[in-house]
């Protein structure tokens, strides 16, 4: 990684040293005039670049000035390079007159901008000297092909400089048509810093992974940089669960309730290197030993690398830490909610029962690792795109029952759950249809609320302490989106835990 | 002609009284007894019980003179980083955030670009190749 850090130190030296010469073209081939503007080009009174067979000079494209009548200044109509290291020897470039009615003058000037830092009211452009002077003879439409000396003043110079070919004229109607333009020299604009300058210096890189300090989350890591959160930093979403699956339950969605929060950790080639998940176990009304798992929709298990922090009990896990037997990547959170909290003796569960002593929520947080200290697993990387928070399948395992699983409607079950179980008592899984965890009239057995939820008391259904979840289903999630806020008429406290 | 009177005072005092009980009762059409209850509510089969929508965004790359890389992030409008990570600007980039359900925009920011991207039908778009007119003088 330190080589890394050197071998980009080189390059920037021999950039700002000339070694590796460069030059910068403009020949319209691109099509697309924007694409050269958003490289920190400038444009002044041109239109799209032509592909009309009668105007092309050269390949499919020219640039195409608008018409010229009254152009006396240097600033009327015009082409900016970006900012540049000039070079040696000479710009280049091709012109002619187009059609157009009889014009009295029509003339070429080029000018560089030096780079003023004190001013950045005129995008820190400098005073301009023009150094190239040529008028076009008006009764010829002939392509002229233009050798411009760069001037000693400023080839080879370690400062930086624009330069600009202006076109100008009196009288008539007519167009110039240009192309081909060459100018020695390297390329110094920054396209995601308003076109600024690239920074003269190195930036400060101390873990050497490619990603500035002054950008680095983790700055003295050269395996992690950049964090980035599901819901959001320090917010946990929640997730509530009936346990009486594949039977109806009493709807109260207290058997389970589960706080969660997801760090995806990526490093300088942006790709994933662990998923720092955050469970917050707060309540469960239940008789049965419910248990907690997460799947990887269609990231295979061989994509991480271990798994720590999780107490599968006594379910089956791979080497690597993931559930054996499974196609896509299981995490087993927790095998037994009151192994991690204790009952408190009074009433059914953990804190649904007023009269019942409360107890303290109980954090957990699980660590899947894909890169491991700069190993890749054996499955490949993931980046961050592919492995986003639509992918995470949480569910419940009911009472230590591995195949009694409940997950969110419509989330498909892992590979190790009971498919015999679908479509019985209450359940209308159907999974020819994709069809999964809904009753009869699509009721569900799990719900997942993307902030804090408060949640019933025991054994009261969760449409009595929240007063519009009904209307909120039954719109199809169009009225009262918000039903899980604390506002007025939204609920009755007496029935909320 | 006195009891006549007695008894159309009494009556005028009933009706009084059972108006202002009538003031208090609660108001038939909010009260819960008449909402449908969850267990026998008719739910849309196409309804996926969440407070969340995933959200596909694109981004379109501008191909660069030299690699310019950044830290690209988009967040909530609140500032709550969804996506965070170092990126080539030259890259298309197609990636599924999920946020709240009533969230309408995202915001993203790469060096000095500062964005608002609107959510229409759950897609987001943004691209760094810059929207041109011309004649404007870019």
């Amino acid at each position: 990684m330190r080589m890394k850090h050197i071998y980009l130190t080189i390059i920037l030296l021999g950039l700002s040293s000339g070694v590796f010469a460069q030059q910068l073209t403009l020949n319209a081939e691109s099509g697309n005039s924007a694409i050269e503007i958003g490289n920190c080009w400038r444009f002044l009174d041109y239109e799209q670049y032509t592909s009309s067979g009668s105007e092309v000079i050269s390949g499919s494209y020219s640039l195409k000035t608008q018409m010229i009548s009254n152009s006396s200044s240097i600033n009327d109509t015009y082409i900016k390079t970006p900012w540049m290291k000039v070079g040696s020897g000479n710009i280049t470039f091709k012109a002619r007159l187009g059609s157009g009615t009889d014009p009295i003058s029509r003339g070429v000037r080029v000018s560089y901008i030096p780079y003023n830092a004190s001013s950045p009211g005129t995008s820190f452009e400098g005073t301009l000297v023009t150094f190239y002077s040529y008028d076009f003879v008006v009764t010829n439409n002939s392509v002229v092909n233009f050798i411009v000396p760069i001037p000693a003043a400023i080839a080879n110079s370690t400062s930086l400089y624009k330069i600009m070919v202006s076109y100008l004229g009196q009288g008539g109607n007519g167009r110039v048509l240009s192309d081909d333009y060459i100018f020695p020299g390297t390329y110094w604009s920054n396209p995601a810093n308003s076109c600024n300058p690239l920074p003269l210096n190195v930036p400060t890189d101390t873990d050497g992974d490619g990603v500035p300090d002054t950008q680095d989350e983790y700055p003295n890591d050269p395996y992690r940089s950049h964090n980035s959160y599901y819901p959001g930093l320090s917010q946990f979403g929640s997730l509530a669960f009936e346990d009486n699956w594949p039977a109806k339950g009493d709807y109260d969605f207290n058997d389970l309730v589960v706080g969660y929060n997801f760090n995806t950790v990526t490093n300088g080639s942006g790709n994933v290197v662990e998923l720092i998940s955050t469970f917050m176990l707060r309540a469960s009304g239940a008789i049965y030993n419910n248990g907690m798992a997460y799947q990887l929709d269609g990231i295979a298990p061989n994509k991480v690398s271990k798994v720590a922090g999780n107490t599968p009990g006594s379910f089956t896990m791979a080497s690597n830490g993931a559930e054996s037997g499974q196609t896509y990547a299981n995490i087993v959170v927790f095998d037994n909610f009151f192994n991690l909290m204790s009952k408190p003796g009074v009433g059914i569960g953990i804190n649904t029962e007023r009269l019942a002593p409360y107890i303290m929520p109980q954090s957990k947080q699980v660590v899947t690792t894909f890169i491991n200290n700069g190993v890749n697993p054996a499955g490949g990387t993931l980046t961050l795109a592919e492995l986003n928070p639509a992918l995470f399948n949480m569910y419940m395992i009911i009472n230590r029952e591995r195949g009694k699983e409940v997950h969110l409607p419509n989330r498909y079950p892992s590979s190790l759950a009971s498919t015999g179980l679908f479509g019985t008592k209450d359940d209308t899984s159907n999974p020819a249809t994709g069809r999964y965890y809904k009753t009869s009239n699509n009721l569900p057995w799990a719900v997942d609320i993307i902030q804090g939820f408060d949640y019933p008391i025991e054994k009261v259904s969760i449409d009595l302490g929240h007063l519009h979840f009904t209307e909120w289903a039954v719109s199809g999630g169009v009225q009262f989106p918000d039903w899980f806020l604390n506002l007025p008429g939204y609920r009755d406290a007496s029935k909320i835990y | 002609m006195k009891t006549k009177n007695i008894v159309l005072i009494i009556l005028i005092s009933t009706l009084g009284l059972l108006s202002c009980i009538k003031q208090n009762l609660p108001d038939p059409g909010t009260t819960p007894e008449d909402k449908t209850k969850l267990a026998d509510a008719k739910v849309p089969d196409s309804f996926n019980w969440s407070t969340s929508k995933n959200v596909e965004v694109s981004i379109t790359g501008l191909p660069t003179v030299v690699p310019i890389k950044n830290t690209l992030t988009i967040t909530l409008p609140d500032g709550s980083k969804l996506y965070n990570a170092y990126h080539d600007m030259s890259v298309n980039l197609k990636l599924t955030l999920v946020v709240p359900a009533t969230v309408t925009q995202l915001k993203l920011k790469f060096g000095t670009y500062d964005e608002t991207l609107n959510i229409a039908n759950n897609k987001a778009a943004f691209s760094f190749i810059p929207v041109v007119t011309y004649g404007d003088g870019m």
